[in-house]
């Protein structure tokens, strides 16, 4: 008798978690086809505005030029055909989106996305999350980069494999000043260029990368780390940090004619820097003034 | 009987019960498995001191084999139930990994895209007009439908789409040849010339940012390949496909995210996915012989020194099967497909100097996923007969308790991701079912063994069955 009513309990503990499910199977509640992400901004940018310090305005939807707000004005979202200018101090929650451009005055945070159909403007201090415009300009213009010969002289890698015309190096590689790599380069350490070095193609480093003053890289850039940009350094392509991105003054990415994507968990950029196409910061970019964030390796 | 005799005789029913109930309920059993020994039980309420019971310590060879191949077994399973532990818990605690996903701008490159049909009447005109909708410079895009020997009206629905959009679909029509996708797609790739390949079945329904997604990854020099997530859309069919809807969140949304996020190796799925054609030339390219090419590219890829990347936010609409005939032979023809891989890359993998340590552990053990049913079968079937033998240390209820351990963490962990994957999902209420996927459990353990054994087996031959198609309606709609 023991054993039978033993028997019972196990069976009726067993049993209960198969109560909700036919319950769940006979009487549905959740079977519909998940609903798949269709728009990059909408799912990642456009993502749920956080809580407002004060009840924000309508969306400013107007034509033609558009003066946002004073200081301290907390809005949704703005739409412009031409300019917008965002006052210093403002915060936008979710997208600001102009036919021409839009200027950001110092001190603005702008959560959500920025887009222009020509150009953005940062000043220092701005707090950001995805800006999109064929050219965005942090801060006051660099000027001219100083001279710099081009690199000249071919870097070895004895020890590199080549495979599918990439070059695979373990460890750490250090290009040195006025030294140039053909092709790809895949490095399992970190991956430092020298002042005014130049890898032609694309570049990968499973730790971080830095360039140096006037350093640049032909094709795109990816780092599991960190990936910091010198004064004037300057990639052609893509600049992906899975850490942080830093881009010193009057380092450049993409080009006119090539727009990227310039992204990173967290974004630093300095006055002078800019990029064409996108700037993206996962959990949240800056624009800052002083000093010229790295020539030095990047630790993450 | 004496008194002794009969309260082993009841622990043993109890322990009977509950190592049956066990193979049956794998939440619950958990619950049941910390019980005392059987041995010691008089009932619920009491618990007395019974004499130890006497065991006899000299095996026979046989039994002693037995024991260790059982203890190996019940070793490999745990491991297992490690790694889907490891995964559920990067998902729910650790660090994600998106590396690509805020790559929305770039210099695209040249892309073909291909669409593997095989008597797909039913679903190949909804493949192609969700893909002319797609957003990506049309210059450099190239659509080519594979029409592999069908016999119903997917030739007529192709030429009607190739007519309708002038210039935007180039058909590859295939008479002859070896049947099969992968030699299908290996025929159609042969002149390809675009930097990037990417591949679609025919019932599946692409998003319009969806290619974007998929290329995005490709601009990292070191990844060969590219992985999307496919998501069931006719998960309101029926019984089976609500539980097929949870094991997809589970495999997706868990278990390839968080090897993206572990470092370890992603896994290739041979649709919603993308090869780079340099990568897939200097591998050898395809492999027409394969009932798996997807596998077969995963490990031809990493051990050659390329990435597999996995983008999550990549979804892709797929037809479930919504019949268990149907999804038999689609398990089966993986299972085999796999199994074959495996055994021509496991070594390979385990060796490669490309790979970093975790990645060779993680490839092994993905390697032995299908194998792991027949093995678990074999455990089940060891743990019975030596429960009766009653050989020490397998007495009673420690049999019980190592089927029950082994059966019941191995189901535990994985039920556990796939509900983990149903919350992270924000739709948690259809977890509930979980208890349920048992079901698709025990189906699949038993097609997989199958399976394996067939591929195993000298001169075991494969017999080919298309997945049947269920949708009806008008042959053409795009995505809402």
């Amino acid at each position: 008798m023991t054993v039978l009513v033993l028997f019972l309990v196990v069976v009726a503990w067993l049993a209960l978690p198969f109560v909700p499910a036919v319950h769940e199977a006979i009487r549905r509640r959740d079977d519909g086809a998940l609903p798949i992400s269709d728009r990059y901004v909408e799912d990642l940018a456009g993502a749920p505005a956080p809580p407002a310090a004060e009840a924000p305005a309508e969306g400013a939807r107007v034509g033609g030029y558009a003066y946002v707000g004073e200081a301290g004005l907390v809005t949704d979202e703005v739409a412009v055909r031409g300019v917008a200018r965002l006052a210093a101090g403002s915060e936008v929650l979710r997208r600001v989106t102009a036919g021409v451009g839009v200027e950001v005055e110092p001190g603005t945070v702008l959560r959500g996305s920025v887009e222009a159909g020509e150009v953005v403007w940062l000043g220092t201090g701005v707090t950001f999350e995805r800006v999109h415009a064929p050219l965005v300009e942090i801060g006051v213009a660099a000027g001219e980069s100083p001279e710099r010969g081009a690199p000249t002289t071919p870097l070895a890698l004895p020890d590199a494999e080549v495979l599918a015309g990439r070059a695979l190096v373990t460890g750490d590689l250090a290009v040195p000043a006025g030294h140039r790599v053909e092709g790809d380069l895949v490095v399992t350490g970190d991956l430092t260029l020298g002042d005014g070095a130049l890898v032609a193609g694309h570049v990968k480093a499973h730790g971080d990368v830095a360039l140096a003053a006037g350093a640049r890289v032909g094709g795109n850039v990816f780092a599991n780390g960190s990936v910091g940009l010198g004064p004037w350094a300057s990639v052609g392509g893509a600049a992906v940090a899975e850490g942080t991105l830093r881009l010193g003054r009057g380092a450049s990415v993409g080009r006119p004619v090539a727009p990227t994507t310039a992204s990173g968990r967290h974004v630093v950029v300095t006055s002078g820097a800019r990029v064409y196409g996108t700037l993206w910061a996962e959990e949240g970019g800056r624009t800052v003034a002083e000093p010229a964030p790295t020539a030095e390796p990047a630790t993450a | 009987m004496t008194t002794p005799n009969l309260a082993r005789a009841g622990g043993r029913l109890v322990a009977l019960a509950v190592l049956a109930l066990a193979l049956a309920a794998p939440v619950g059993a958990s619950a049941a498995s910390t019980a005392p020994p059987a041995d010691r039980w008089d009932g619920p309420w009491r618990v007395e001191a019974a004499p130890p019971p006497a065991v006899d310590l000299d095996h026979s060879p046989v039994e002693t084999v037995l024991i260790y191949t059982l203890g190996g077994i019940i070793f490999l399973v745990l491991v297992y139930t490690a790694r889907h532990y490891a995964f559920t818990l990067s998902r729910l605690l650790g660090r994600q990994r998106h590396p690509y996903a805020l790559v929305d701008t770039l210099d695209w490159p040249t892309v073909t895209v291909f669409i593997a049909a095989h008597n797909e009447e039913a679903v190949i005109g909804s493949s192609l007009e969700n893909l002319l909708r797609v957003d990506y410079p049309a210059d450099k895009f190239r659509l080519v439908p594979v029409n592999d020997r069908s016999k119903d009206r997917t030739r007529e629905i192709i030429d009607a789409f190739v007519e309708r959009y002038p210039g935007r679909i180039e058909p590859f029509h295939r008479v002859d040849g070896k049947p099969g996708k992968a030699a299908a797609l290996a025929d159609a790739m042969r002149d390809v010339t675009s930097d990037i390949v990417i591949i679609f079945d025919a019932d599946y329904l692409p998003g319009r940012d969806l290619l974007k997604r998929l290329v995005a990854p490709f601009a990292d020099p070191e990844v060969g390949c590219v992985m999307g997530r496919v998501v069931p859309v006719n998960t309101d069919a029926n019984l089976l496909t609500r539980l097929l809807d949870l094991e997809r969140t589970g495999g997706y949304q868990v278990d390839q995210q968080a090897r993206m996020n572990l470092g370890l190796v992603a896994q290739y799925g041979g649709t919603v996915g993308g090869v780079r054609r340099a990568a897939r030339d200097a591998v050898g390219g395809g492999n027409p012989e394969t009932l798996s090419e997807e596998t077969d590219a995963t490990c031809r890829l990493l051990t050659g020194g390329w990435k597999v990347a996995y983008v999550n936010r990549a979804e892709c609409y797929e037809e479930s099967p919504e019949a268990w005939p149907v999804r038999i032979r689609q398990i089966q023809r993986w299972a085999r497909g796999h199994t074959d891989v495996a055994r021509r890359f496991t070594w390979g993998i385990l060796t490669s100097r490309h790979l970093s340590l975790r990645e060779r552990l993680d490839g092994t053990l993905l390697m032995g996923v299908y194998a792991m049913s027949p093995v678990l079968l074999l455990g089940w079937v060891l743990a019975t007969v030596l429960f009766y033998l009653g050989a020490h240390p397998l007495h009673g209820l420690v049999a019980a308790l190592a089927v029950a351990s082994y059966n019941t963490l191995g189901n535990f962990a994985a039920f556990f991701e796939i509900a983990t994957g149903a919350r992270l999902d924000g739709t948690p209420r259809r977890a509930r079912l979980l208890p349920l996927n048992l079901l698709g459990f025990v189906v699949s353990l038993v097609a997989t063994s199958r399976a394996v054994f067939d591929e195993l087996r000298p001169g075991g031959r494969f017999v080919w069955h298309k997945t049947e198609r269920f949708r009806t309606g008008a042959p053409t709609t795009p995505l809402p």
